[in-house]
């Protein structure tokens, strides 16, 4: 562990008033509860972690913090004044800055373009753009933060870490007091990272508030006077730095439910249906290597940007490898496509299933029938009857609420993802990628997709579960691999999977006793 | 602070800072350079001042709507309307330009009504989720209606001269379309490169999301847009109705606004937004003039004369995607 932990010389200081405050901030998205009666405070000089896992509310409360996104009940105060921004334009004139990630940027800009992109720009006497104000604004944030850049540069040919500069830098060309940092290391290697929390820590020195939205816990660790930790929406706990560890933080952002379903019995066998072979995609992940057998179910866990998504694009060859080389079906092959994988007997069924797996305002027998009209027509003609008898043979057994003629935009999102599952289904394959299968979904149809993953394992299916709930990777998986910035770091099995193993694995947390460090080595060697 | 701020502000003289020509500019430039030497030498008669000069004029009605047009594309929208604009602002303008033989009460009606349309155009793209290519499509069929109606069929004919002194007559031998349109570009290139608004407008179009996200008024950089290129529009009616001496009912079934919005992409703007230059336009326009009046000259048949719009315009969007491939794999090879 780091040892930047203590708190001398900068204890929260009692009694001031916070540059910064929440005040019972709730925010609804649709019916979604994303953050729930939210107090938080942030004082000048200081930095305070917001940590929990994906879909926690932790980006939401960063953006209603700075005029980003606008709170459902509640206030934002600055200085103790309360405060109504209807923008982030609005907050940045307070001196409370959103640093957003580096993917909110205009790569076909010029970095100084970037830096000014929203705000206002400094003018002449005749009240236009004072170019020579903005060069100089620039160069000083620049140099302020000791890049090396141009301020003609073109933000998309910048590595993601300096991209992540110029983020932080668009911070600084005003005067700042308050800033969030939204993920600032998502995408940044160590080195970059470690980079960065040298600026975060100078601006701290320099008497700026800083509210760090992150999931990456040694950073937090590293970085913060305070952590907060935030589990559905709500405050779980907040504490000082100094009286928290790493395990605590993680037992705090998984919380302890506990899903009313038994394990099953496992249903592996020894044939492998699918091999991956040192499949790497360029800045995405490297060298991957993993099998799945009939019957079995391989988890893949890791933290948002581990990778674990693209590896599954690029092996049904949705997008294309760097290289490395894949066996499906009993030979080698290699996948063009979506099309082209369901002939190979691998089903991929995609993250947003309303953007990339559904055509949302077709009826459900279309849908189910789309990815099979290659089996299903005779010489090039297709006809409804057999259309029709294969969206019941597919869906059967799934107990779907809602007619073959409904458009799929009707069902409820446990009921689309059935319709999803069962469109693949159809095409009968060997191996199911699974992508986070149950987001988004209630308890009730969430148990029911787990039934359906047991049913296709059953039937002989591998199966290959991406999912960010561990507690759900933990009940169906045979086996569960850990994927962390774009390499396989761990897998785990039997008595050895555990809830703590796997989420400090996925979170580069090791171990108390070194075990995890040990396995961690043996499986990258 | 203040008072370095203050220094510094007094010694900032207010002229464009930013380079006229860029770099994007540069393959509009030679292709336009290579086409003049070209045609000089195979198309006799083809480099003489009188022909330079009617291309120029021809192509200043199309090179002022594509002014306008550019900023629209600029943010990930379109206008395509701008035609019906014309017809609407010229049905409008025209009975008054040929009864006063007044300049200024044409060009205060025309840039009016072309205003008042690109605000139409501008409140239904900006608060409706609408795209605007719908939007517009129906402002241009409503638009036409109204130049139809307002015309009551009657053609405008015998322009006065004096009302239709932009688009005749000659000033230190250019002629008066040219150097309105080149104070057009002036004019918005200033407003796009120096002010908060101009400034913005590209990062609109880049990446809605994030334009949103860090605080672009992106509907205030839309309005801005489409009321510009209904005044552009206006403007060019303007020319347009002192180049032609009037204008016939059969305009509302011209494709001017094909040719305005070809315009925009042959020099550069990205069709799909975020990238473009002020310069596009204006070269646009020149290298689709220079074609047309080229093969016209060499004797080529006008039916392929759209064959050479056409492919002029692929060949420029295929310039984009090369570029990007090189620069991608350049990228990757590290």
């Amino acid at each position: 562990m780091p040892a930047v932990t203590q708190v001398d010389g900068r204890a929260q200081p009692h009694g001031q008033v916070p540059a910064l405050a929440l005040v019972g901030v709730d925010r609804m998205f649709g019916a979604t509860h994303a953050v729930r009666s939210l107090d938080l405070e942030l004082h000048a000089g200081t930095v305070h972690s917001l940590v929990g896992e994906n879909g926690a509310g932790k980006s939401t409360a960063g953006k209603i913090a700075a005029g980003v996104l606008q709170a459902t009940a509640g206030q934002v105060q600055v200085d103790g004044q309360p405060r109504h921004y209807r923008s982030a334009r609005d907050a940045e004139a307070d001196g409370v800055v959103f640093v957003p990630q580096e993917l909110l940027l205009y790569d076909s800009l010029s970095v100084e373009e970037n830096m000014f992109a929203g705000r206002r720009r400094p003018r002449t006497p005749l009240a236009t753009v004072s170019s020579a104000e903005m060069h100089r604004d620039v160069d000083r944030a620049l140099a302020r933060l000791g890049l090396d850049l141009d301020r003609r540069d073109q933000v998309g040919r910048l590595s993601p870490g300096m991209k992540q500069m110029v983020t932080i830098a668009r911070a600084l060309v005003s005067e700042v007091k308050v800033l969030v940092l939204d993920e600032p290391t998502a995408a940044l290697d160590e080195w970059e990272a470690q980079r960065l929390l040298d600026v975060v820590d100078s601006l701290r020195r320099d008497g700026v508030a800083i509210l760090y939205v992150s999931h990456r816990l040694h950073e937090v660790m590293a970085v913060s006077d305070v952590v907060s930790v935030l589990r559905d929406g709500a405050l779980v706990r907040s504490a000082p730095a100094s009286e928290l560890d790493q395990d605590t933080l993680v037992e705090h952002m998984l919380g302890r439910e506990i899903l009313a379903r038994e394990r099953s019995e496992s249903r592996a066998t020894d044939e492998v249906v699918l091999s991956v072979r040192d499949l790497s995609r360029a800045g995405e992940f490297e060298k991957v290597s993993l099998d799945v057998r009939r019957g079995e179910v391989v988890g893949l866990a890791g933290i948002v940007g581990a990778g674990r998504s693209e590896l599954a694009q690029a092996i049904c060859g949705i997008t294309r490898p760097s290289g490395g080389a894949l066996r499906a079906g009993g030979q080698d092959v290699r996948l063009t496509g979506a099309r082209d994988a369901t002939r190979h007997g691998v089903a991929y069924v995609p993250e947003e299933r309303q953007s990339q797996g559904l055509f949302m305002r077709f009826s459900v027998e279309d849908n189910v029938a789309l990815s099979s009209l290659d089996r299903l027509g005779r010489r090039g003609a297709v006809f409804p009857k057999g259309v029709r008898a294969l969206a019941e043979r597919a869906l059967r057994g799934l107990d779907l609420r809602g007619r073959l003629d409904d458009p799929v935009d009707s069902l409820s999102g446990g009921n689309q993802q059935k319709v999803l599952l069962g469109k693949w289904l159809a095409t009968e394959p060997d191996v199911f990628i699974l992508d986070e299968p149950t987001r988004g979904i209630d308890v009730g149809a969430r148990s029911e997709i787990y039934a359906i993953i047991e049913r296709l394992t059953t039937d002989g299916c591998g199966v290959l579960l991406i999912s960010s709930d561990l507690q759900e990777l933990l009940l169906l998986s045979d086996r569960i691999l850990v994927m962390r910035d774009g390499s396989l770091v761990a897998e785990f099995s039997g008595e050895e999977m555990t809830e703590s193993s796997v989420g400090r694995a996925a979170l580069g947390v090791e171990g108390h006793d070194g075990t995890l460090a040990a396995e961690t080595d043996q499986v990258t060697l | 602070m203040s008072a370095v701020a203050a220094e510094q502000r007094s010694r900032t003289s207010p002229v464009l800072h930013t380079r006229w020509l860029t770099g994007a500019d540069a393959s509009g430039v030679a292709a336009l350079g290579v086409l003049l030497v070209v045609f000089s030498v195979v198309a006799p008669g083809f480099a003489t001042i009188d022909n330079i000069r009617s291309i120029a004029i021809s192509m200043a009605v199309v090179a002022c709507l594509a002014l306008g047009q550019n900023l629209v594309i600029m943010t990930g929208e379109i206008d395509v309307s701008v035609g019906s604009i014309v017809a609407l602002a010229g049905f409008v303008a025209g009975p008054i330009g040929v009864r006063t033989d007044s300049l200024l009460l044409t060009l205060a009606c025309s840039v009016g009504v072309g205003t008042a349309a690109g605000f139409v155009n501008g409140v239904l793209v900006a608060w409706t989720p609408v795209p605007s290519i719908v939007v517009t499509l129906g402002t241009l069929y409503v638009f036409q209606g109204l130049a139809l109606v307002v015309s009551d069929s009657h053609n405008v004919v015998s322009f006065p001269s004096g009302a239709g002194a932009f688009g005749s007559g000659t000033v230190l031998g250019l002629p008066h379309a040219i150097v309105v349109v080149i104070a057009a570009f002036v004019v918005l290139a200033v407003v796009r490169r120096n002010t908060n608004w101009g400034r913005d407008l590209l990062a609109t179009g880049e990446h809605r999301d994030a334009a949103r996200t860090m605080g672009v008024r992106v509907r205030f950089e839309l309005m801005g847009a489409f009321i510009l290129s209904g005044l552009a529009a206006g403007l060019g009616t303007v020319i347009y109705l002192g180049a032609v001496g009037g204008m016939q009912t059969s305009i509302v079934d011209s494709n001017l606004v094909l040719q305005v919005i070809a315009a925009c992409a042959i020099g550069g703007t990205a069709i799909e937004g975020g990238r473009g230059t002020d310069l596009a336009p204006l070269i646009g326009a020149a290298i689709v003039g220079v074609i047309a009046a080229g093969l016209v000259i060499m004797g080529v048949p006008g039916v392929w004369i759209s064959c050479a719009y056409g492919t002029c315009l692929l060949i420029a969007v295929a310039r984009d995607r090369v570029r990007e491939l090189v620069v991608d794999r350049r990228r990757a090879r590290g």
